[in-house]
This record gives C-alpha cells, sequence and structure tokens, in this order.
C-alpha cells in the first residue's frame, strides 16, 4: 500500500492520497501543509464527505480507484460507467486523474409509493 | 392558549446508504434507541426521553434526502378535522392505514407547496423503554453517546415558502416564530406549533423536497461540546459549530450522517408563545443570524442539501 497522486485538470499540484484515505479526505487534511509550504494544491468543493449532497462531482479520467456508496441522485450507473463519481468517495488505488463535474440536476421527489416500500 | 391541535413533531423518515454505517451513527454517537426493525428493512429508532414508540426511520435507499416529516396531533377527531381543513386549503389528502409503521396509528398525508411531504397522527404506542412515569428517575438507562433526548425539528429547503407559510398558519395553526426578509422577499421561515422556538423551518430553494437537517435536542452547552469531541474523536464528517445561532438563539454543532444527511444538536433556544411578535432578521444582519459568532453563512449552510 502506498500513497497515490491526484491531479485536478487545469489545477496545479497535486492531492496526496494515503493509502485508504479518499480523495476529500486528503485535500482537507494536507490544506494546511499546502498553506505553509506554498505549495499549490487543487481544490474540490466540500460538502457532506459522505456521499450524499452531490457537490464533490469529478470525472476519473486515467487510473484506478475504490468507490464507496455514494447517492444515485447525483452519479447514475451510466454516469458510474463513464467514470463519474464523487471525490469524497473515492479511494485511489493508483495515481488518478480527474476533471471537475458540476453535479446533475436532482430528479425529482421521491413519490409516496417509493417512501411506503411494503405496501 | 394551551397546546392544541398539532402538538410536535412526531417522527422524520431518512434515506440511507448504508445501513449499518447509519445504525452505529445514529445509535452509537447520537445516543438514539433501537426499537425494531421492520419486515420491509427500515428500522425504527427513538431517543431516551421520548414516550413514544419511535421518532426516526431509516430506509436504505439508492439516494440520501428526506422521505416523510411527521406531526402527532391530540386526538383522532382532530386528525379527521385537519383533513377537511387541508383539503380545504387548497391540497390533496391522503390517507396510510394504521400498521404501515410498527406500533403507529393511521395517518393523513399531503405534499407541501415546496415540494415536501409530511403527515399527521394522533395514535401511537406507548414505547417499551420510554422515561420512567412513577416516581420516575431522571432517566431509565444512563444516556449513551451524544445524549440526544429527542427529534427536535427539521430545516427543508423548497420553492414557494410562502405559501407554505400560509399552509401551515391557516390550515394547521402554526405561529411564525421568526423570518428572513430580504429585499426580494421571504428567505427563510421558523414555524412553531408549541412553545419551541421553532417545530419545522423552510429555506426558499430552487429544488422542490430538499433536505438541510433534522435535529435533536441536548440538554446543555455543555453537552454540546461532549457531542464535538465525539464527532472529532470518531470522524464525524462536521458541517459547522460549536456555535450558537442568533435565531432561535439555540447553541449548535450542524453534521452529517454516514449518507450525507445534516444532522444538528441544538441545545437552549427560546420559549415561545403565540402572541410573542415574530422576529425579523433582514439583509444587514442575516450573518449574525444564523451563525451568531462567526456573524457569516458559510458557503455549505445555503448549497449542501440531500
Amino acid at each position: 500500500m502506498t500513497a497515490h497522486t491526484v491531479r485536478v485538470e487545469d489545477a496545479a499540484g497535486v492531492i496526496l492520497c494515503q493509502p485508504g484515505e479518499t480523495i476529500v479526505a486528503a485535500m482537507e487534511r494536507t490544506a494546511m501543509l499546502s498553506f505553509r509550504t506554498g505549495k499549490d494544491q487543487p481544490r474540490v468543493a466540500v460538502g457532506c464527505r459522505k456521499g450524499g449532497c452531490g457537490v464533490c462531482r469529478v470525472q476519473v479520467l486515467d487510473g484506478a480507484y475504490r468507490a464507496l456508496p455514494m447517492s444515485r441522485a447525483h452519479v447514475s450507473d451510466d454516469d458510474r460507467r463513464d467514470g463519474y463519481v464523487l471525490a469524497c468517495c473515492v479511494v485511489p488505488e493508483s495515481d488518478l486523474a480527474v476533471r471537475l463535474a458540476p453535479r446533475l440536476p436532482v430528479r425529482p421527489t421521491t413519490s409516496t409509493t417509493d417512501i411506503h416500500a411494503n405496501r | 392558549m394551551a397546546v392544541t391541535g398539532v402538538l410536535r413533531p412526531g417522527f422524520i423518515q431518512l434515506r440511507v446508504l448504508d445501513m449499518e454505517a447509519a445504525v452505529t451513527h445514529y445509535v452509537d454517537r447520537l445516543g438514539l434507541n433501537t426499537v425494531t426493525t421492520g419486515p420491509d428493512g427500515r428500522v425504527y429508532l427513538k431517543a431516551w426521553d421520548e414516550f413514544d414508540h419511535h421518532s426516526v426511520i431509516l430506509r436504505k435507499a439508492d439516494n440520501a434526502g428526506l422521505d416523510v416529516m411527521a406531526f402527532k396531533v391530540a386526538s383522532e377527531a382532530d386528525l379527521d378535522t385537519f383533513a377537511k381543513r387541508i383539503t380545504a386549503w387548497g391540497l390533496a389528502v391522503d390517507h396510510v392505514p394504521e400498521g404501515e409503521q410498527p406500533g403507529l396509528g393511521r395517518r393523513i398525508g399531503c405534499v407541501l407547496p415546496s415540494g415536501h411531504r409530511i403527515e399527521l397522527y394522533a395514535t401511537i404506542a406507548l414505547s417499551e423503554k420510554h422515561p420512567p412515569i412513577k416516581n420516575p428517575d431522571v432517566w431509565p438507562e444512563e444516556p449513551r453517546g451524544m445524549k440526544a433526548t429527542r427529534f427536535d425539528h427539521a430545516l427543508l429547503y423548497g420553492p414557494d415558502i410562502d405559501k407554505n407559510l400560509k399552509f401551515f398558519q391557516e390550515a394547521l395553526d402554526f405561529s411564525l416564530a421568526e423570518k428572513i426578509e430580504l429585499p426580494d422577499g421571504l428567505l427563510a421561515i421558523w414555524l412553531t406549533c408549541s412553545n419551541k422556538a421553532h417545530d419545522i423551518a423552510f429555506v426558499k430553494h430552487a429544488e422542490p423536497g430538499k433536505f438541510h437537517h433534522a435535529a435533536f435536542f441536548l440538554e446543555t452547552w455543555m453537552d454540546i461540546g461532549h457531542a464535538a469531541d465525539l464527532m472529532t474523536r470518531y470522524n464525524i464528517s462536521i458541517d459547522i459549530g460549536p456555535t450558537r445561532h442568533g435565531i432561535t438563539r439555540g447553541q449548535t454543532i450542524y453534521f452529517f450522517d454516514p449518507s450525507g444527511n445534516r444532522n444538528e444538536v441544538f441545545a437552549g433556544g427560546y420559549m415561545y408563545y403565540p402572541d410573542n411578535p415574530t422576529r425579523v432578521w433582514d439583509e444587514n444582519e442575516l450573518g449574525k443570524g444564523i451563525f451568531y459568532y462567526e456573524k457569516q453563512l458559510n458557503e455549505r449552510f445555503l448549497t449542501v442539501v440531500t
């Protein structure tokens, strides 16, 4: 297990993820270090950090990763095949290159039928 | 005036991505008690200081957010009256039969102009582990984790909150305790049916039916500090806090459950009476209204919802 770098398209520097660490967690943990050293570090928007809100949506252009559970309201199955993920749910398994990807419009409110699953 | 009609928030049903992680969060960290798991897999929880059967329901889904928030009303007769009043006000009322959730009687439901579903019910079983009634000790078993005493309120994001305001005032007899009024109209409303500063609140937002947070009451500012310690110790995702709201004057931390649904632990807050004037915040002091010490909003407060 080694650390992996994450490059963000059109941004200087890298985010260095420790083994098992998500992109967002690594970025937040090292933000202060980056400030002290003056080295650039890419920024990804930080929301809930748990795969629910969608603000940190990115497209992985290159590299291998493991994905934690994330909301399909923001990343559909088709999106997943195209490499779209939420950066807070991505654990790199190699060096990664990603592009910031604005979230999709959220689908309409869940219907009553969905809510009462056993009716 | 006694509390009549709609008494209080009763339960909230949230969608979660990972049930095991959600249960660890709500039970071990927040301190809710497990009541039961339903045949469809929904998990029913309650806080230690609540008498009723359950107050939080977790439903596994592929996206996070709010299914429904329900309020308890004083009697079955009230339930029939509210069904008529909601229909007369102009919203369609549907009926959910007794037994759709364990321990719960029949409910009526409607979808608000903001796109959120609310329900009303009158009958729910007394919980097995309810607070003691005869010669009561302060608690039946020592509270755990953040020691949440009750599901307190929710803040929801959606359009047409002016209509929501009229609905809650005209059809359900809620009062407007506090509001943010900007030059281009209402931004946010804090509504109460009780002596609490808020039982439900809404912020104007383009997308309908969005969920901002479910709040759980803690007894003291010291408990808020203890909750903050637990959040760092267990690496819980914190939004902001510990801090205080100008609005409601509550002491608070915002944080996220493992599916990204925002939670709040909340202590203090003023007592509200129906003859109190509505407190008003404008664009000049909005930051102080939301976060009294920071005196500014964080970006997440207005944009991150499930």
